[in-house]
C-alpha cells in the first residue's frame, strides 16, 4: 500500500527523487528585480503573496503576486546595500537593515520609511520575536559590529545590546528560541524568556564556515549550512541532541569531466541558504551551484531534489503557508570579483510547491 | 672510382643533392652533375674567376666567352641561388644590346629566352614587356623563333588578334626561317576554327599598324619612334599624334580620363608595366632592381629533411626594417582574472572534496570573512562601517553592553 505519488517509486531504495526542468516551469519569474544581487527575501505572516526583497543596490521592494504575475508595490532606499529584511507578525511593517548600519522600519499602509535605530558595523540579519515575560514584539538586528540589539520599534535607543562572540553572519529564531551564528564557527542560543543573555554558547560542529542558521517549527533545534556544502541537524536539549543529531553532506555533484586515472573527487559548495516549511516541518536548502533540494531531517532523506539553475541562488524563502517556495539567482562572491560578469543572471523565482515535494512522506 | 665515371654514373652519389638541383629543360648530364659534386666548391669559384677574367680581357670575344659561361653555369653552377646566374645574363644582355652584329644572333635570342622562361615563370605580363622590350630595340627580330615565342605568349594570354598580327608581322620582317612561321600561322588558324575563335582579318593591315604602334616600333616622319620619345621636348606633340593615330581613343582624350583596367589590354604603350618600356627604354633594368621586393635566404637543403612550412627568420629580416624587434602583447581577456579557487579537502575513508569557493578569500590574513563582507567591502561599504565602528566604539561603552559582555565570558 502506498500513497506515494509515482514519481517518489524508485529503484535505488532511498525517498530521493530528482526534479527536471519541467517541475520548474511553473514557477513565477521575476527578472532583474533590481539593480544588483539579491540579498534576503521575506514573505509577509498576513498574505500569501506579498514579500519584501532587499538587495545590494541599496533598495528595499515589496512586491505582490497575487495575480501570477509579479507586481512591484513600493519600495525605499537604504544610503547602502541591504543584507536582510522581514515582515513583523501583523504585516504592517516592514523592516530592513544594511551596509548602512542602520535598522529601517517602512509602514506598508502609509508607505513611510523611518530610521529606527543604527549599528557600528552593517545589519547583517534581523527579525522579529516576541520576548520576555510579556511576550512583546520586538526587533532584534545582529551586526557585523559583533553584538545583537533590541529594539522597541517606538524608541530610538536599543533595549538591549549583547555582545556575541564575533560578527553576526546569520540569525533565525522560532517561537522561544534565537540561534545566532557569528563568524569563527560560533553558535550562540538565546532563550527569549530571557533576552538579555545568551543561553548557550557553543561551536558549529562543521569545519568550516557558517553561512545560514535556521531554526526547526518547534523551537527544540537548529540546522546550519556552511560552505563546504554540509548540513548540521542540531538540537539545543544534549539528550536530544544525542539521540537526534546528524549532519550530512548536500550541494555536491560528482566531477563529471574528471581526467582518467584521476582520484575521484566531489565538487562542493556553499550551503546559502535553508528556510523551513512553516507548516510540515521540513526544509529547503540552496547553495552556490544552483540548486535547491527539499529535505526530512526527522527521517533524515532528501524530499525532492532540483537540477542546478547555473547561477548561485543567495537566498530562499517560504510563504506563510508553505504554497510558495521563493527564490533568487544572483551572484552569492563565493569566488570574489573574478567569478562576476556582467551577464550574471539577477532573478526571483517563485515555486509553487507540491505536496510530493515538501510534505514529508510516511513510512511504509 | 675512375672506371666508375667511365661506365656509368651512380646515382646514389647524386640521391643526397637531388632536390638542390635546379632542373633543365633540355635534361641535365649525370656525368657533371657527379663531376661537379665530387668536386670542391672551390673549383667552382676558381672556374668563375676565370671566366670573369676572360670577359675583362677578352673584348674581341665577349658574346662567345658569355655563352660559354651561362652554359657553364647552367650545368654546373646549380648549387645554391641561381641569381649568380641571373645576373650573369642580365650582365651579358645589357652588355651586347648595342651591337649589332648580335641582335640577331639566334644564340643572343636563346640566351634571352632562357633568361624569359627561367626568370620570369611566374609572370605573364613581365614576360610580354620583355618581349616588347626586344621588339622595340628591334633584338632578334629577324628571328622566327622570336615571333613564334611571343605569339605563344600571346596566345597564352588569350590575345588571340595579337597572336597572329604578331605573326604576320613576322612575315613582314621576312624573319628567318619563314617556313617556320607559316607553319606557324596555319597551326594557329587551325586552332582558331577548332575552338570557332574568330579574329578580325578584313582590316588586317591597320590592325597591324595598330599593334605596331602599340607595341612602339613604327616610323613617324620618318624617324623611329623611340628617337621621337628620347627628346623630352617633342614627348608631348608625339603622345597627341600617338591620340589620333589611335582609333579608339580619338575624341576621348579631353573629355574625360580613362580609367585603366589591368585585365583590358588595349590602349597604348604605356600598358606596359614598367617605366623603363616607356620613354628611356634604352635602359635596361635588372629584375633584382625592377622587383624591388624583400627575398629570403636561399639555402641548400640537406637530404633527407623534411620540407616544413619555412622558418620564419623574423628577427633578421624584421629587425632590417623596423628596428629593434620587440614583440606586441595580445590582448587576452582572461588577464588579471583567475580562475576558480578551489579549496581540496581530503578526509581519510571518503571521497575527497573540492569546494567551490575561494578559501583564500574567506580566511586570508588568518581571519574570516562571509561572502557579503567581501561584496560589501568590493563596493567600498564595508570599510565605512569599520570606520565608524571605530568612531562609535567609545560612545558604545555603557555598562549595559559591558555587563553583557561578562554574560558572554561566564557562559564561555
Amino acid at each position: 500500500m502506498s500513497f506515494f505519488p509515482a514519481p517518489a517509486v524508485n529503484t535505488s531504495g532511498t525517498f530521493s527523487t530528482m526534479a527536471n526542468q519541467t517541475d520548474l516551469a511553473n514557477d513565477i519569474v521575476i527578472n532583474n528585480p533590481a539593480e544588483d544581487s539579491i540579498s534576503d527575501i521575506a514573505f509577509s505572516p498576513q498574505n500569501d503573496f506579498l514579500f519584501s526583497v532587499s538587495s545590494w543596490d541599496g533598495k528595499v521592494r515589496i512586491w505582490d503576486v497575487q495575480s501570477g504575475t509579479a507586481q512591484g508595490r513600493a519600495q525605499y532606499e537604504h544610503s547602502g546595500p541591504v543584507l536582510t529584511t522581514r515582515w513583523s507578525s501583523d504585516g504592517s511593517t516592514v523592516a530592513s537593515g544594511g551596509c548602512d548600519n542602520t535598522v529601517k522600519v517602512f509602514d506598508v499602509a502609509t508607505s513611510q520609511s523611518r530610521q529606527v535605530g543604527s549599528h557600528s558595523g552593517a545589519i547583517k540579519s534581523l527579525r522579529f520575536v516576541n520576548c520576555g515575560p510579556s511576550n512583546a514584539e520586538c526587533l532584534v538586528t545582529g551586526s557585523w559590529d559583533k553584538t545583537i540589539k533590541y529594539w522597541d520599534l517606538r524608541q530610538p535607543n536599543p533595549i538591549t545590546t549583547i555582545m556575541m562572540p564575533d560578527r553576526v553572519y546569520t540569525m533565525d529564531n522560532k517561537s522561544q528560541l534565537l540561534v545566532v551564528g557569528t563568524a569563527e564557527r560560533h553558535i550562540a542560543i538565546i532563550n527569549l524568556n530571557n533576552p538579555g543573555t545568551i543561553f548557550k554558547a557553543t561551536q558549529s560542529p562543521l569545519k568550516w564556515q557558517t553561512r545560514v542558521v535556521a531554526c526547526y517549527n518547534e523551537g527544540d533545534g537548529y540546522a546550519i549550512g556552511s560552505v563546504e556544502g554540509r548540513c548540521a541537524i542540531r538540537y539545543v536539549d544534549d539528550e536530544m541532541q544525542k539521540k537526534s543529531g546528524f549532519s550530512f553532506k548536500c550541494h555536491r555533484q560528482s566531477n563529471p569531466n574528471r581526467a582518467a586515472g584521476s582520484q575521484n573527487q566531489s565538487l562542493v559548495y556553499p550551503v546559502n541558504s535553508i528556510a523551513f516549511h512553516p507548516v510540515y516541518g521540513t526544509f529547503g536548502t540552496a547553495g552556490g551551484d544552483g540548486c535547491f533540494h527539499f529535505w526530512d531531517k526527522d527521517h533524515r532523506h532528501r524530499l525532492k531534489g532540483f537540477p542546478s539553475l547555473q547561477a548561485s541562488i543567495p537566498v530562499v524563502n517560504f510563504n506563510r503557508t508553505g504554497s510558495i517556495f521563493a527564490y533568487a539567482l544572483s551572484y552569492d562572491w563565493h569566488q570574489g570579483y573574478t567569478g562576476n560578469t556582467p551577464n550574471y543572471p539577477n532573478v526571483i523565482r517563485l515555486h509553487p510547491t507540491r505536496d510530493d515535494e515538501v510534505k514529508e512522506k510516511r513510512k511504509k | 672510382m675512375g672506371s666508375e665515371i667511365d661506365d656509368a654514373i651512380s646515382f646514389t652519389d647524386l640521391e643526397d643533392e637531388k632536390e638542390n638541383i635546379l632542373p633543365l629543360r633540355h635534361g641535365r648530364s649525370a656525368r657533371i652533375l657527379h663531376e661537379v659534386l665530387s668536386s670542391d666548391a672551390d673549383q667552382l669559384e676558381i672556374k668563375i674567376n676565370w671566366f670573369e677574367d676572360k670577359l675583362k680581357n677578352d673584348i674581341e670575344n665577349k658574346f662567345n666567352i658569355y655563352v660559354e659561361y651561362i652554359n657553364w653555369l647552367q650545368e654546373s653552377y646549380f648549387k645554391g641561388p641561381n641569381d649568380f646566374l641571373l645576373e650573369v645574363i642580365e650582365r651579358c644582355l645589357t652588355s651586347m644590346k648595342h651591337e649589332e652584329q648580335y641582335r640577331n644572333d639566334p644564340r643572343y635570342l636563346n640566351i634571352w629566352l632562357l633568361y624569359i622562361n627561367s626568370f620570369f615563370q611566374d609572370s605573364m605580363r613581365d614576360r610580354r614587356d620583355i618581349f616588347i622590350y626586344m621588339f622595340r630595340n628591334k633584338i632578334a627580330n629577324l628571328l622566327s623563333l622570336y615571333f613564334i615565342e611571343f605569339s605563344k605568349l600571346l596566345l597564352e594570354m588569350g590575345n588571340y588578334n595579337e597572336c597572329h598580327d604578331f605573326l604576320m608581322i613576322g612575315i613582314q620582317n621576312h624573319a628567318l626561317p619563314s617556313g617556320q612561321l607559316l607553319n606557324k600561322i596555319n597551326e594557329l588558324e587551325e586552332f582558331f576554327q577548332l575552338n570557332n575563335i574568330s579574329i578580325d582579318r578584313n582590316d588586317n593591315d591597320s590592325s597591324l599598324d595598330h599593334l605596331l604602334l602599340k607595341y612602339g616600333n613604327i616610323l613617324i616622319l620618318n624617324k623611329d619612334l623611340k628617337d621621337i620619345l628620347a627628346s623630352k621636348k617633342l614627348s608631348d606633340n608625339i603622345s597627341n599624334e600617338n591620340n589620333n593615330n589611335n582609333n579608339k581613343r580619338k575624341g576621348n582624350n579631353n573629355k574625360k580620363l580613362e580609367i585603366r583596367a589591368d585585365n583590358e589590354d588595349h590602349g597604348d604603350s604605356s600598358s606596359t608595366k614598367l617605366d623603363i618600356f616607356k620613354d628611356n627604354w634604352t635602359n635596361f633594368e635588372t629584375k633584382a632592381s625592377r622587383l624591388k621586393e624583400n627575398r629570403s635566404l636561399v639555402t641548400p637543403l640537406q637530404s633527407n629533411t623534411i620540407i616544413e612550412p619555412m622558418k620564419q627568420e623574423a628577427e633578421s629580416i624584421i629587425s632590417n626594417v623596423a628596428g629593434p624587434s620587440s614583440k606586441i602583447s595580445i590582448f587576452n581577456d582572461d588577464i588579471g582574472r583567475t580562475k576558480p579557487v578551489y579549496k581540496l579537502v581530503s578526509i581519510d575513508g571518503q571521497k575527497p572534496e573540492r569546494i567551490d569557493c575561494n578559501f583564500n578569500l574567506i580566511y586570508s590574513k588568518d581571519n574570516e570573512f562571509s561572502l557579503e563582507q567581501l561584496l560589501a567591502t568590493m563596493t567600498g561599504c564595508y570599510n565605512k562601517s569599520n570606520k565608524r565602528k571605530s568612531n562609535s566604539s567609545v560612545e558604545a561603552q555603557t555598562g549595559e553592553v559591558k555587563k553583557s559582555k561578562l554574560n558572554v565570558d561566564t557562559e564561555n
